[in-house]
């Protein structure tokens, strides 16, 4: 399910989607810093090292397990769209998944 | 008594001129008005996620009670298989993952593999849901790349909007509400009005379009000649709603079919 970085630990064990811009990407490739839509600064554990280089805006989707997120796969934002993206509209669908029953909620 | 068939009209993109959905113009159909058109199947495009599709235990798609003809649906090209008879995705919105075919376009005899997307990209996908051997896929009559990620926004707030918004007439529906609109009810009401004074047919007319004027796209004409087949003749219904717009009571809304009063109720 879709969240920000602000109801990421209540999803702990589960499957999540975090949308977010790539703050430090580790030498070694297997861990990144995001911030979520929502300001908040997450760490993000790949299985594997990362094969290219990611920056700007990505959605990753993976477990949550505790403070950090291990990545299964992800979708890095076209770098000519990140100007025109708008997060905070973004963070505010996030918001809205979670304020009501709907068809995006997975239980 | 009869169904406003209006109040569906037009809320949904893609809903195709002049037809109704489908469910509310069958009572029509059956007593045989005048402005009836043949029983139809319903013509709408919803966009939704892909687990209410797989989740959904009724022989044909339906959401909140409303059959669905077409879905729209965003999401990750995870796999892509091509073969010269079909392209087969596989998308993944998060909440599923669904089978997406393409078949070749027009008199094409083969697929163009050039057609194809690649795997790891967003797409949005348009077509109606089908089953084969119990496992239901979608038919991809369009596949196209989603270059702005906006668009993922955008379908997330669309997918719990028109889910709301069919809740909404689901239970407006089956409430006796706000949904019949009758003749005589009408005539008791209020002192009068723009459409003309006192209880002339015009009046009547006028008074029908104002109750079906709470939907969005307001009420077809089909809908008014339904709501007072007893009373008026449909020729004369024409006239008179003819006369109504020249007056600048009543206008047109999605389609000429369709009128809204100047005033609403």
């Amino acid at each position: 399910m879709r969240v920000n970085g602000s109801l990421l630990p209540q999803f702990n064990g589960k499957g999540v989607v975090v949308l977010g811009k790539v703050l430090n990407v580790d030498p070694n490739g297997m861990s990144v810093t995001l911030r979520t839509s929502d300001g908040k600064t997450i760490n993000l554990v790949f299985n594997q090292p990362l094969m290219e280089n990611l920056e700007g805006i990505v959605e990753v989707h993976g477990t949550c397990s505790g403070s950090q997120v291990h990545i299964e796969s992800y979708y890095m934002l076209p770098i000519d769209t990140i100007e025109n993206f708008d997060m905070d509209a973004y963070d505010q669908a996030v918001q809205l998944i979670h304020s009501t029953e709907n068809a995006w909620i997975v239980h | 008594m009869w169904n406003n068939p209006g109040g569906f009209d037009g809320d949904f993109s893609g809903t195709t001129g002049g037809g109704s959905g489908g469910g509310f113009m069958n009572t029509t159909a059956q007593f045989g008005s005048p402005a009836a058109k043949k029983e139809r199947r319903s013509q709408n495009i919803i966009a939704t996620t892909v687990k209410c599709i797989l989740d959904c235990q009724e022989e044909s798609f339906t959401i909140e009670g409303m059959e669905v003809n077409m879905v729209c649906l965003v999401g990750i090209i995870r796999s892509v298989d091509i073969s010269s008879t079909k392209i087969s995705y596989t998308l993944d919105d998060h909440t599923g993952v669904i089978d997406v075919l393409r078949y070749p376009e027009g008199d094409a005899e083969e697929t163009n593999e050039n057609d194809a997307l690649a795997e790891g990209v967003y797409a949005r996908v348009f077509g109606p849901v089908r089953s084969l051997q119990e496992k239901r896929h979608i038919l991809g009559f369009r596949v196209v790349q989603v270059d702005d990620p906006n668009m993922i926004t955008t379908h997330v707030l669309e997918v719990i909007q028109q889910q709301l918004m069919l809740k909404k007439l689901k239970s407006s529906g089956a409430g006796e509400g706000s949904g019949p609109v009758l003749a005589n009810s009408s005539l008791l009401s209020g002192p009068s009005v723009p459409g003309g004074s006192g209880n002339s047919d015009k009046d009547l007319v006028y008074r029908v379009i104002v109750q079906g004027s709470s939907s969005e796209s307001g009420i077809s004409k089909a809908a008014v000649k339904a709501s007072l087949q007893r009373k008026l003749a449909a020729d004369k219904i024409d006239r008179l709603m003819e006369e109504l717009a020249s007056d600048g009571s009543i206008y047109t809304t999605v389609d000429d079919e369709h009128f809204m009063a100047i005033e609403s109720t």
